[in-house]
């Protein structure tokens, strides 16, 4: 029962606090009395009597104060304490709670908005059910940036059958092609349709929100004339509407029955192409399976060739880990059956690697975030920093308030929660706040299309995590801050130091001064080095709009158009049709000129890398392929506006007669015909092999020209190391269906002439699509729109904590004066120049200032390394950015002081010393 | 919260209130009298250390303070142990013994 004694106990201290607190005071009354009594007994006079106990008792009213801290949930009656003092302190100074309010709420809007991102990616993606077990299997070799890889069929194959760990695997390969609905439009989409194997549906978990998925009948051949299709693509093109079920599309021609639509928040993890390619978001799935595999994905000298993505479910209790060494197994054991191969997959190390789909999901994201997040945390810092020298700065002013609180009798501990409680109400507030601009951070962010940059879209929105991690941190920053600005209270100083040391003195004592001057150094520090971080990436991304690519990109439309296998065009036809094609794209009203190509420039991903061999050179060298390559029509040059630098350009006659001939950049003449003149010299592109060997045949080109390099597949580098060789796009040859590219420039508005070429070509060729049309303007604004919003994200913060860190350095100096006055008065009503007062708080000041400063930039140059892969053409210890991060705050550091100096100064001496 | 100042070991003024209160229910000041008697006048009992005692212990169940009229004829508070309070006497008694035994021979021990 003792338990329950306690809780009566308690339970009365916390509500019937009135009675017990007249109970003790009665008690003691009492034991006064009876004290008193006790020593006229002993013959004092009852005054003296009475003093004499009072004496022995001590102070009444701290006895008080500590015999309540010991009754039971005495916490909890100090904080409603705590919380109307803190509201009536809020109420009493509007202006200091607005600041500190602002300021938390900026801060944790900016954190709980990372926080929304990662908790939606990483902590909480529930893509598929317990996918923990869900994991994705990668190739990696040693010969690739992009080390990880999908696998071969052939791969899947012999897992499937040896596996033990996994309860089931799963393939799904990405084509492309053109999707017609008859009936509906006849003119044929260009798309991407991801094939799978049945088992996919069940490694995910996941079941159709219509329909059905694919069975394992319907992966074989001949019965494969079924889809189903993404929630996305059902909703845009059959306005969501459920009787498409049972309704036929056709892929390239091959119709298919609409069987299933998968749920809306439905993806298959695919390898990244993120912000860097075009669309390449599957509409459909169509099944596929073992006896059934494309041509190209079920030959053996494709074993190690990345054909598609490879899921797995583990049985449960099973490790990724683990797996990855039953896959290792597997290879080692079946590996060594097809020995050429293996060989070459030997020299290039492969290995199999096993992640599940929870690290897969933020993989391309991670450091992104990673430096968000740092930079949130020295915003967080400055912040506290920043409200713990306005609390600092109020607590002067309070000093006589607290002095007398604590005479009569309150405990330190007290005084320091309430102040906790204060700034800690404060903070929750600013936290509330925070999540209206988190949410409208979000809405901001969406719109900046950063969703697109990550594999499963952040479900950006406040919900309850959100709302608790806001809170969580909002609470933790206000006590840190609260409790940083009670430190000088908990400093073991007697009563009597603090009342009379600004009458003493008139001035602050040294410690305190010590203290903000510290504060303001570490927020001097802590800007300073957000800020660096935000120029440089300002300054790269000032260098990347700089980059010349070598073409012209305004008033340039470009696009795609595909020609479906089924049309059955040979070498020639294809040749004929697309020389109609450039004849009749040069006389379309508003083109200036039009080339053919197969790149597009910025428009795909990487270019495949190529050898390129020159005459009498030894081919058998083994370096990897460093050059590329691309078939183009004799206007191409024209279209982009490419520099002739020496010979000439194609002629109509090369592409008629087939002519082995090529135009070369100047980085190809330089890196192979470094000393002479590669006019008439040959050159051969064997087709692409890993290994060139004695019999590769190689069909000799003869050089006719050489143009000025140009940047294809970024603006930020050359395609390749070994530069590009053009050639005529007579020299295409089809397996499977034909690309062809186009540039097209206009005299006007490029996006005007989209209509009439769209016109042309299904004037030519009805099944053709037309694929990824833009400008070139659109292009630069996708490929680069990632860099952008991390740019903009960046920016943003370092001027928020600019904000933050002004405000609060001026706060800070302004209360500092302000302790001050008296002393200044004192100095000046003695004869001392203004001016000479004025000096000398700017150089106290800017004393802090510069060890802020100091700390700052080493602490930049510590933590720009990280921003090094971020950075373009810029140096992490980049001077400009540094230079300038230092003038910027040195001036605001300047014009805070001056400011407060000006006050102080400004002030009537006889009102200062009269008070 | 507050630090005891009291010339006493930590947690023996609690024993030693439990041990006066073992006989006869008290108030206060006769506990500090009692106290200072009972320690011949050695420990000087600080008020600021005796109702922050008295309570803690009333909280912990181990005494109990009723009001009651005092020798002088004055409504006084007084407290009683209760059986919990007992318990815990022996205990720490015992844990007394215990301790000063061995910390005797320690200082003993050559």
């Amino acid at each position: 029962m003792r338990w329950f004694d306690r809780f009566i106990f308690r339970w009365r201290t916390l509500f019937q606090k009135g009675k017990l607190d007249g109970q003790l005071s009665e008690e003691i009354r009492v034991h006064v009395e009876m004290a008193t009594e006790a020593n006229m007994v002993k013959g004092l006079s009852p005054k003296e009597a009475r003093q004499a106990a009072l004496r022995e008792f001590g102070g009444v009213e701290q006895i008080k104060e500590r015999t309540r801290d010991e009754r039971g949930w005495m916490w909890l009656e100090n904080f409603k304490r705590d919380w109307v003092q803190a509201a009536r302190q809020m109420k009493q100074s509007k202006g200091f709670s607005t600041v500190i309010i602002v300021t938390f709420a900026l801060v944790v809007g900016l954190n709980a908005i990372l926080f929304g991102l990662f908790n939606s990616l990483w902590l909480n993606p529930g893509l598929y059910p317990e996918e923990d077990r869900v994991v994705r299997i990668f190739e990696t070799f040693n010969d690739s940036d992009d080390n990880r890889r999908g696998s071969s069929m052939l791969l899947y194959a012999d897992r499937v059958e040896q596996s033990q760990l996994a309860e089931e695997m799963a393939v799904s390969l990405k084509m492309w092609g053109n999707v017609n609905q008859e009936g509906i439009d006849p003119a044929p989409e260009f798309r991407y349709r991801l094939m799978v194997t049945p088992s996919l549906f069940r490694v995910l978990g996941v079941a159709p929100q219509l329909g059905r998925v694919f069975t394992d009948e319907e992966a074989k051949q001949g019965n494969d004339g079924v889809a189903v299709l993404f929630h996305d693509y059902w909703q845009t093109r059959y306005n969501g509407d459920s009787s498409v079920l049972g309704k036929t599309l056709y892929t390239d021609g091959e119709p298919r029955r609409i069987i299933g639509i998968m749920p809306e928040n439905f993806r298959v993890p695919d390898n990244y192409h993120s912000s860097e390619s075009i669309d390449f978001t599957p509409i459909l799935l169509v099944p596929v399976g073992p006896g059934n595999w494309p041509g190209w994905a079920s030959s053996e000298n494709n074993r190690y060739v990345n054909w598609g993505g490879c899921f797995a479910r583990l049985k449960p209790g099973a490790s990724a880990t683990a797996f990855g060494e039953e896959l290792e197994a597997i290879n080692a054991r079946t590996g060594p059956l097809y020995p050429e191969q293996y060989a070459l997959a030997q020299a290039r190390q492969h290995r199999t690697e096993v992640v599940t789909i929870k690290q897969d999901l933020l993989r391309e994201n991670r450091p992104f975030l990673y430096l968000l997040q740092g930079s949130l945390v020295f915003i967080m810092l400055i912040a506290c920093v920043n409200v713990t020298s306005l609390v600092l700065g109020r607590g002067s002013v309070r000093r006589h308030e607290f002095a007398v609180r604590l005479a009569l009798g309150a405990g330190r501990v007290r005084l320091v929660r309430q102040l906790v409680t204060e700034v800690w109400l404060l903070a929750v507030i600013g936290g509330l706040a925070g999540l209206g601009i988190a949410a409208a951070g979000m809405q901001a962010l969406e719109m900046t299309g950063v969703s697109k940059f990550f594999l499963v879209p952040p479900r950006l929105e406040v919900n309850w995590s959100v709302a608790g991690f806001a809170l969580l941190i909002s609470s933790l920053a206000g006590i840190a801050a609260g409790l940083s600005a009670a430190l000088p209270l908990l400093r073991n100083r007697s009563l009597g130091n603090v009342l009379s040391e600004d009458v003493r003195t008139g001035t602050a004592s040294r410690e305190a001064k010590v203290f903000r001057a510290s504060l303001l150094v570490m927020q001097v520090a802590f800007t300073v080095i957000l800020l660096v971080g935000g120029t440089l990436l300002l300054r790269s991304f000032a260098q990347i709009l700089r980059i010349d690519p070598g073409y012209q990109t305004e008033k340039l439309l470009t696009l795609y158009l595909y020609l479906p296998q089924d049309r059955g065009y040979d070498d020639e036809g294809r040749k004929r049709f697309i020389t109609d094609l450039d004849v009749r794209l040069q006389n379309v009203p508003g083109v200036a000129a039009a080339g053919i190509t197969t790149w597009p420039p910025l428009k795909l991903g990487n270019i495949a890398t190529v050898h390129l061999i020159r005459s009498g050179a030894n081919h058998l060298d083994s370096a990897p392929p460093s050059g590329t390559t691309d078939f183009v029509s004799p206007h191409f040059f024209d279209a982009l506006d490419i520099p002739l630098l020496r010979g000439r350009l194609f002629v109509a006659a090369d592409i008629n007669e087939r002519a082995a001939v090529a135009v070369i950049d100047q980085r190809v003449a330089e890196a192979h015909f470094p000393n002479e003149d590669p006019i008439g010299q040959l050159i051969a592109i064997p087709y692409r092999d890993y290994r060139l060997t004695s019999e590769t045949p190689l069909n000799w080109l003869r050089i006719v020209g050489v143009v000025k390099a140009v940047r294809v597949d970024d603006l930020l580098s050359y395609s390749s190391d070994g530069g590009m060789v053009y050639q005529t796009y007579s020299y295409t040859s089809g397996r499977g269906g034909t690309w062809v590219g186009m540039v097209i420039r206009a005299r006007d508005d490029p996006a005007r002439l989209l209509r009439p070429v769209r016109d042309l070509i299904g004037e030519l060729e009805p099944l053709a699509a037309v694929a990824y049309p833009e400008t070139m303007n659109e292009t630069i604004k996708r490929r680069y729109s990632y860099q952008q919003a991390f740019l903009v994200v960046n920016l943003v913060i370092a001027v928020v904590a600019l904000l933050i860190c002004s405000v609060g350095i001026y706060g800070m100096m302004a209360h500092s004066v302000a302790t001050q006055t008296k002393e200044i008065a004192i100095r000046r009503a003695l004869g001392a120049q203004d001016l000479m007062l004025f000096r000398g708080i700017m150089v106290y000041w800017l004393k802090a200032a510069t060890i802020g400063l100091a700390t700052g930039l080493l602490g930049a140059l510590l933590f720009s390394r990280y921003l090094e892969r971020a950075l373009y053409q810029t140096t992490p210890t980049d001077l400009v950015s540094y230079g300038g991060s230092i003038l910027l705050l040195s001036f605001t550091v300047l014009a805070a002081a001056a400011m407060s100096g000006r006050k102080a100064l400004s002030l009537d001496i006889v009102e200062v010393l009269r008070r | 919260m507050t630090k005891e100042k009291a010339g006493l070991l930590q947690g023996t003024l609690d024993m030693l209130i439990l041990k006066a209160l073992q006989l006869e229910p008290m108030h206060g000041f006769g506990l500090s009298q009692r106290l200072k008697q009972m320690s011949a006048e050695v420990f000087q009992v600080e008020m600021g250390s005796l109702y922050p005692a008295l309570c803690r212990l009333e909280k912990q169940g181990l005494i109990r303070g009723e009001w009651g009229v005092s020798e002088s004829n004055r409504r006084a508070r007084y407290y009683k142990m209760t059986a919990a309070g007992r318990q815990q006497l022996d205990k720490e008694k015992t844990q007394w013994k215990l301790l000063s035994n061995t910390i005797n021979a320690m200082l003993q021990a050559t």
